[in-house]
């Protein structure tokens, strides 16, 4: 909402959001180039996904979590709040995805839980752990790998060390702010629908029609707002020439090179304490087994 | 010098078999200001597109006839090759914005233009500086989203400006801005052109747009230049042909005929507020016998018949996420009321009018209509009650076809199959869509969407009609259209509620007004005691209706305009 700054009447004059706080000066002095970020997650993100115990997902959802606390320093109420509502978001996903393991994973291993009908097993639970670890992991690692990088800066480094035309790269930038566009024309269509009552049937005939009838003016809508975008962006001289001059181009330094290597090292010695400790467990598929 | 040359321009869309504009020519010399105006459809934005290169070459379209820009015929150099001549704002504040920072905004022209690496900042500061926006880098690196709907268009004006065109080419650059960011956003296109930049302006709101043109342009609904001359000659001279091709003049002009101060054709006339008032002060002028209508011979207002509470919002309280989006309002909206809803962007506006409706759920209890409360309504009892027209109208459909959009909430109802024809065939006839009835309604125009949408929200029978915001980013004679409707509603019976920030618009049709501020609820009263309350809507931050402006202006030492509002407050006093 832009209330707050409009109710004087002069937004101008507002402090500068957050967003740009981020970026104190045009380019401090440490910045590590976005892509030498993502080669570090990456590695560990495809890892994860052949991983199948609960301890090495947890050690990068808790790297993650740590740095987070340490970057935001939420205020300790929201924080304890925080703590209770993920904990209980863990367990019960914990839960189902126990409930829903292979009889023949669990088998054999000591009952933990009784209730009425519901039987669930220890192996149940840990496998159920590891697959919910494995999906924190993963967004913890994605988070952890675009930290600190702003859509230019990887537009940048896209187009100035991985070699991608600008005319690729930069629409596909734009196109990402079309989601909170698109999340408000959403709730704008559902409640002008909502209003206007409801012939389809029940079941999920009826909710097909009436997503198809949502789709319509979403179309419309996104599809006339890329064209002006795009008509702006031509306008402006996008496209004009095959290369693009880049004010603060993006280089990939030594530095870049050093704290890339580093938490390459740092990644692989995790794994090898996870292994060394004897929780590592690596299989062949991405599928739960045992 | 000729800066554009334009010869026999026409325009076919790849998507249509009609040619756009009937062979246009237009010449336009170096540091002139052209205000381009004409009717809906008449092609007014297809020739801004052909200046700067978009049509033919980003817009799939034929271009018939040349247009030079600087010598450079636009047939064979892309936008690409003309932005360093031509500078571009579009209507939508929202649709020009591509970059996370104001300054990566600015620059991004330049970066694409392959200017020195060492000049882009330099210079794209130094344009952030002069519209305005930044002149430090902290506030050059705020996020363009957190801006307002106006600044955002100082910025799009900003990048514009940052290659250093010969000349600016803004389509409707104010239409979807409220009253004193337009005014703003003038006074800086004054200054720009007061530097030697040509400007041409296409805008339908001309009260702030006139002062800065130098030459008007009207074209015809062929899209052939009908008229061109002086403002004053063109929007005071020849002011009934305007009337006649639906193109509206400035609030001064439209006074002073009302006054009858200058016969039919007001050649003479002012074309500001400023001079229209000035003009009247004039002590050879005040002998004539015009003045504003006496108090007893104004409009009676329709106050005393309404007796009876229709809506009842008590201590509605909404949060949004942090925010208190509406705080403790209350007021009771009588029936057969036409009450308009205003105050600044964020001020709660909308949100009050969709809880009215039942489109945001209010918390319960708060909402009442007619003593029923509205938070448990389904939706089937709530469109018995109340129709809700949204902002964009194709929003709301939910069918194939126009007949079938308005049979919609009637077999909702369960309505027998024989009363559903009839009943839509009444408000085919009705909204003037008989024609269309088995056209998709997103292929309809504008207008045409406009009045489905209400057609379709009237069409269940509902005491209580609420449209946010329907006159937005529209000229003037499709919402004139639009007013014209809901007068005719209004004067048979149902209760209208709009949210808008036209205020001449609320002074000639609403009965009452809202004023909303930061959530709060500034004042609710007959339309007449908000808006000759100056003190009121400055604390609203809102700027008084024109007309109220003019008679402000005059009031000191002459008590009948201390009460004017109106246009139609206005007229020759009869011996």
């Amino acid at each position: 909402m832009t209330g707050q700054s409009l109710a004087t009447g002069h937004a101008s004059q507002t402090a500068p959001d957050e967003g740009a706080a981020g970026r104190p000066g045009q380019r401090p002095p440490l910045r590590i180039n976005p892509l030498a970020k993502i080669a570090i997650v990456l590695p560990p993100m495809v890892a994860l996904l052949f991983v199948r115990d609960v301890f090495t997902p947890l050690v990068f959802t808790a790297l993650a979590v740590t740095a987070a606390v340490a970057v935001t320093r939420p205020r300790p109420l929201r924080f304890l709040i925080g703590g209770v509502v993920a904990a209980v978001v863990f367990t019960w996903a914990v839960l189902v995805f126990a409930l829903t393991t292979a009889p023949q994973i669990s088998a054999g291993t000591q009952v933990v839980l009784e209730l009425g009908p519901l039987t669930v097993h220890a192996g149940a639970l840990e496998s159920g752990a590891a697959t919910v670890l494995r999906v924190t992991g993963l967004i913890a690692l994605t988070v952890l790998g675009g930290a600190g990088s702003s859509g230019t800066e990887l537009a940048g480094a896209l187009v100035n060390q991985l070699k991608i035309p600008y005319r690729y790269v930069y629409p596909a930038l734009v196109a990402l702010r079309f989601v909170p566009r698109l999340r408000r024309d959403i709730a704008i269509v559902n409640a002008a629908h909502r209003v206007r009552g409801v012939r389809e049937r029940r079941g999920p005939f009826g909710a097909l029609t009436r997503a198809s009838h949502m789709l319509i003016p979403l179309m419309a809508g996104t599809i006339r707002h890329a064209e002006r975008i795009s008509l702006a962006m031509d306008a402006r001289g996008f496209g004009a020439h095959p290369t693009r001059e880049d004010r603060v181009p993006t280089r990939f330094t030594w530095l870049d090179a050093l704290v890339m290597t580093l938490g390459m090292v740092a990644v692989a010695g995790l794994f090898w304490l996870s292994a060394a400790l004897g929780h590592l467990e690596l299989v062949g598929t991405v599928y739960p087994s045992k | 010098m000729t800066l554009i040359e334009a010869e026999g321009v026409a325009v076919r869309y790849d998507t249509s078999d009609g040619w756009v504009g009937g062979g246009l020519d237009l010449d336009v010399s170096v540091g002139e200001v052209v205000l381009l105006l004409g009717p809906s459809g008449c092609g007014k934005s297809t020739l801004a597109l052909t200046l700067n290169g978009l049509v033919p070459h980003s817009v799939p379209a034929e271009l018939r006839g040349t247009v030079r820009v600087a010598g450079r015929d636009t047939a064979h150099h892309p936008p690409g090759r003309l932005c360093d001549v031509v500078g571009m704002v579009f209507q939508d504040p929202d649709a020009q914005i591509v970059c996370e920072t104001l300054l990566d905004e600015v620059c991004f022209g330049l970066e694409n233009l392959l200017t020195p690496r060492a000049e882009i900042e330099p210079r794209a500061m130094a344009v952030l500086a002069e519209v305005g926006l930044a002149d430090t880098l902290e506030l050059a690196l705020r996020d363009p989203t957190r801006l307002s709907g106006g600044e955002r268009q100082k910025l799009a004006l900003a990048c514009a400006l940052a290659p250093r065109p010969s000349v600016l080419v803004l389509d409707e650059p104010t239409a979807n801005l409220d009253p004193r960011s337009t005014r703003d956003f003038y006074h800086l296109l004054g200054r720009v052109a007061e530097r030697g930049t040509s400007v041409i302006l296409i805008e339908h709101d001309l009260d702030d747009a006139v002062v800065v043109a130098d030459r008007v342009v009207v074209l015809d609904a062929e899209g052939n230049v009908r008229l061109t001359g002086t403002p004053a000659e063109v929007l005071a001279g020849r002011a009934d042909e305007l009337d006649a091709l639906g193109v509206y003049g400035p609030t001064a002009v439209q006074a002073a005929r009302r006054l009858g101060l200058y016969g039919d054709t007001p050649r003479d006339a002012p074309l500001t507020l400023e001079g229209l008032a000035s003009v009247l002060r004039d002590e050879a002028v005040t002998d004539l016998s015009w003045g504003p209508v006496d108090e007893q011979d104004a409009q009676s207002s329709p106050t005393e018949i309404m007796a009876t509470t229709l809506v009842e919002v008590d201590d509605l309280t909404v949060r949004l996420g942090d925010a208190d989006v509406l705080r403790g309002v209350s007021l009771s909206v009588a029936r057969g009321a036409y009450l308009a809803v205003i105050g600044l962007n964020g001020a709660g506006k909308s949100t009050l009018a969709g809880c009215l409706a039942g489109v945001l759920r209010p918390p319960p209890g708060r909402v009442r209509i007619d003593g029923a409360d509205i938070s448990r309504f389904s939706a089937r009892e709530l469109s018995d009650r109340v129709g809700y027209v949204f902002q964009n109208p194709e929003h709301q459909f939910v069918t194939g076809s126009v007949a079938e959009e308005l049979a919609h909430g009637l077999f909702v109802r369960g309505l027998p199959g024989a009363e559903v024809t009839a009943r839509v065939a009444r408000m085919l006839e009705r909204f003037d869509l008989a024609r269309y009835k088995d056209v998709n309604p997103f292929m309809l125009s504008h207008g045409e969407k406009r009045r489905l949408s209400v057609a379709t929200a009237l069409i269940c029978g509902p005491e209580l009609l609420v449209l946010d915001e329907p006159t937005f980013g529209q000229d003037r004679a499709r919402a004139g259209e639009l007013l014209t409707l809901l007068d005719a509603l209004h004067t048979a019976g149902t209760t209208v509620i709009i949210v808008t920030h036209d205020l001449q618009l609320v002074a000639e049709h609403a009965t009452h007004v809202a004023v909303l501020a930061a959530g709060g609820l500034l004042a609710h009263a007959p339309v007449e005691r908000v808006l000759r309350d100056d003190a009121l809507l400055e604390r609203a931050g809102l700027l008084p209706p024109p007309v109220r402006r003019l008679a402000t202006a005059l009031a000191p030492g002459r008590p009948r305009w201390e009460t004017v509002f109106r246009l139609t407050d206005l007229s020759p006093r009869l011996p």
